[in-house]
């Protein structure tokens, strides 16, 4: 009886609970993951984004100084044939366009405005190019491949090419082409720098459009973002189905739960229509002992009765139970019925009960909870005892409080064993105990602001007392 | 005089409904061979028309009668019918279902399953006799006991509060015995043939010690009597004195 109780309390109301605690936990882990998760998505999604940023920044930088450095490698190759011998050198001049995005860019040299030396080689150079586009040997396809070399060499691949000539009416006098037949299949940009020159009567502007292939890593670096994007979803996908998967589990538990409530509660109409039936046959039976038969049976299905409903509740805490159903008793009725159940569990042991109190003393608990600390400890003092046991129950009232000891002359407790005595799962007997006995009298005791204590000497016995508020 | 004869051949009608039909035919019968006329209906359905028809003194309502809810049910038969006492029973022995059906519902009392015979006509007695207008001072199977009522055809103890405690028989013979020698000590042979009805060969003396406790608790929480015991005189039936 006491393996039903002990069973069926924890049994249910563990579970039921471990199931909904999972649930709880389970969903904060989920939302914790999924934050983080996105949290880390989005940062190198930044991180990605402007890293393209600067280096679209820095590519246009490096194609504006390419195209300077070409028009200026012309202008020396047209004066000298080659940088050695030319009578003089002009010094390209670097002309960054400002981003407003990227203030502080590293890669980034501003010029600033041209010094007084800059500004008079700037105006040679303007004048050595309009001389030499007069002289029709200012040879874009030179300027072209000059500008192929360099940002082939510091840039990608060129996929398409326009370099034009307009003169001051906007009149185009010149122009290279070129198309990649892969053009179609590459990732590109198109990359513009012009540079124009005046004199006074003249004005002519050279213009390049370049396609450029774009270089790989950072692309790699998106795909591999997508990727853990969807590594990330899919994960997120699979903790919602273990979540989807758990609440369904707690929905069959309570299924479960509510089909065994049924199931029990059915129990009680038999039992009804049995009780009632024996109250009607005592009211007509004559025969004193047949009658007190009669009430004893009848006794015996209320009994039955009482432990359904004690089964059906026993998902509540000890709090509530004392709460409720606490009620005066006579604490000798108890002991009494719960040492016969005792004998009839041991029949090979010759128990000899002592009840050492006054058969008057009453108290205030609910019966079921006090007799199921009993039969614990009743049980104990029996089974860790010799083949003749002695059990001396002692009792008495001190102004508000119970006090209940319970002596055996078993085979006592080690000292160091008994601090922990009282622990779940403890249990210095791992064949036939299971360490749950004393836990669960110590909670119903303590439920209700009692106290529980041992005391033992090895080889005597043991001696357990309760204390109990009898309120 | 006339009232009393009067009770006599009244014959109270009870209306039950309950699902179980097991134990309600096991009712009915105990009930009509007990001389109540009753009527037994084992679903909600017609419950409003049996209350017109027969005009019940009390009805008898299964808290939970298949998937309705015997408490709403009664909460809709009290309004239309406000001076029909309503006598619940039920198997759940929630104290919030209780408390609802008796604050909700206008019920008069909530009897737990199982019950036996005699609580179950205790109460019905008690409710009808109220409603018909038969005081307790004029019921012959009441007799006064302090502050309560012993209901002599029920095996019953009213208490003031409108409780009704059942009393095994034995029980029973002996707080009679004791109130007809109220502030008397009564031996203890005496009490034993009165327990046992004379049938001397059953007399048992742990039994009657158990008995004697019984009641001294019951009267103990419901009434306003002790049970005093004398050594060599027997046991008396007195006021508390606080």
């Amino acid at each position: 009886m006491l393996v039903e109780y002990v069973f069926i309390h924890y049994f249910r109301s563990y579970n039921k609970q471990i199931v909904i605690n999972m649930k709880r936990h389970y969903k904060s882990i989920l939302l914790a993951s999924t934050f983080a998760l996105s949290a880390l998505l989005l940062s190198q999604g930044i991180w990605i984004r402007n890293s393209m940023v600067q280096r679209d920044y820095n590519r246009d930088a490096d194609f504006q100084n390419c195209f300077n450095h070409s028009i200026t490698n012309l202008i020396n190759e047209l004066m000298g044939k080659s940088e050695d011998n030319s009578p003089f050198k002009i010094e390209p001049l670097d002309s960054v366009p400002g981003n407003p995005e990227l203030e502080n860019a590293p890669n980034v040299i501003h010029m600033g405005k041209p010094t007084a030396s800059e500004n008079a080689s700037r105006l040679i150079e303007a004048a050595l190019i309009l001389l030499h586009i007069e002289q029709g040997d200012f040879r874009l396809t030179r300027l072209d491949s000059m500008i192929n070399i360099c940002s082939v060499g510091r840039i990608d691949k060129v996929i398409s090419s326009n370099l034009m000539l307009f003169n001051s009416d906007n009149r185009m006098l010149d122009s290279v082409r070129y198309e990649s037949p892969y053009a179609k299949y590459q990732l590109s940009k198109l990359y513009s720098a012009e540079r124009s020159v005046t004199s006074l009567d003249k004005s002519y502007i050279i213009r390049a459009e370049y396609r450029i292939a774009e270089s790989n890593d950072l692309q790699n670096m998106g795909v591999a973002t997508m990727v853990s994007l969807l590594a990330s979803i899919a994960i997120i996908l699979v903790l919602f189905y273990l979540l989807y998967i758990l609440k369904r589990r707690h929905s069959q538990m309570q299924y479960m739960e509510r089909s065994f409530h049924g199931a029990i509660h059915d129990l009680k109409s038999p039992l009804a229509y049995v009780y009632f039936s024996i109250s009607a046959l005592e009211e007509e039976e004559l025969d004193m002992r047949k009658r007190e038969a009669l009430l004893l049976t009848a006794d015996k299905v209320s009994f039955l009765t009482g432990k359904i409903n004690r089964i059906l509740q026993s998902g509540r805490n000890f709090k509530e139970i004392w709460k409720e159903r606490k009620t005066k008793f006579f604490l000798f009725d108890i002991v009494e019925q719960v040492e016969a159940e005792i004998q009839a569990m041991f029949p090979e042991k010759e128990i000899h009960f002592q009840n050492d109190f006054d058969a008057e003393l009453s108290i205030m608990a609910p019966p079921d909870l006090l007799e199921a600390v009993l039969r614990i400890l009743f049980e104990n003092a029996v089974k860790y005892n010799s083949t003749q046991p002695v059990v001396t129950t002692r009792s008495r009232r001190e102004g508000d409080t119970i006090i209940i000891e319970i002596e055996d002359n078993g085979y006592g407790i080690r000292n160091d064993k008994l601090r922990k005595l009282f622990r779940p799962y403890y249990t210095t007997d791992n064949k036939n105990g299971t360490g749950i006995g004393l836990y669960y009298a110590k909670s119903i005791i303590n439920a209700h602001s009692g106290k529980i204590s041992v005391k033992s000497v090895v080889e005597k016995g043991s001696t357990f007392i309760i204390t109990l508020p009898n309120v | 005089m006339y009232k009393l004869m009067n009770m006599k051949k009244y014959k109270i009608k009870v209306l039950l409904v309950d699902d179980d039909v097991l134990l309600g035919n096991a009712i009915t019968r105990e009930l009509d061979e007990r001389g109540y006329e009753i009527t037994f209906l084992n679903s909600v359905y017609g419950v409003d028309e049996a209350i017109h028809r027969l005009s019940p003194d009390v009805l008898v309502l299964d808290v939970e009668i298949g998937k309705e809810n015997g408490i709403a049910l009664a909460y809709d038969l009290y309004a239309g019918n406000p001076s029909l006492p309503i006598l619940f029973i039920s198997s759940h022995h929630e104290e919030k279902l209780k408390e609802e059906s008796l604050l909700f519902a206008g019920a008069v009392a909530y009897l737990d399953k199982p019950f036996s015979v005699n609580l179950l006509s205790a109460h019905i007695d008690r409710f009808a006799h109220k409603r018909i207008g038969i005081s307790p001072a004029n019921n012959k199977l009441l007799q006064k006991v302090g502050n309560g009522l012993l209901d002599l055809k029920n095996r019953a103890l009213l208490t003031e509060s409108g409780n009704i405690k059942e009393l095994r028989p034995m029980e029973f013979n002996i707080l009679k015995k004791l109130v007809a020698h109220f502030a008397d000590f009564v031996s203890r042979e005496d009490i034993l043939y009165a327990a046992w009805e004379g049938q001397s060969d059953y007399y048992n003396d742990q039994s009657l010690n158990n008995y004697i406790r019984r009641l001294r608790i019951l009267l103990e929480e419901n009434t306003n009597l002790e049970i005093h015991t004398s050594r060599g005189m027997g046991y008396k039936l007195n006021e508390r004195s606080n």
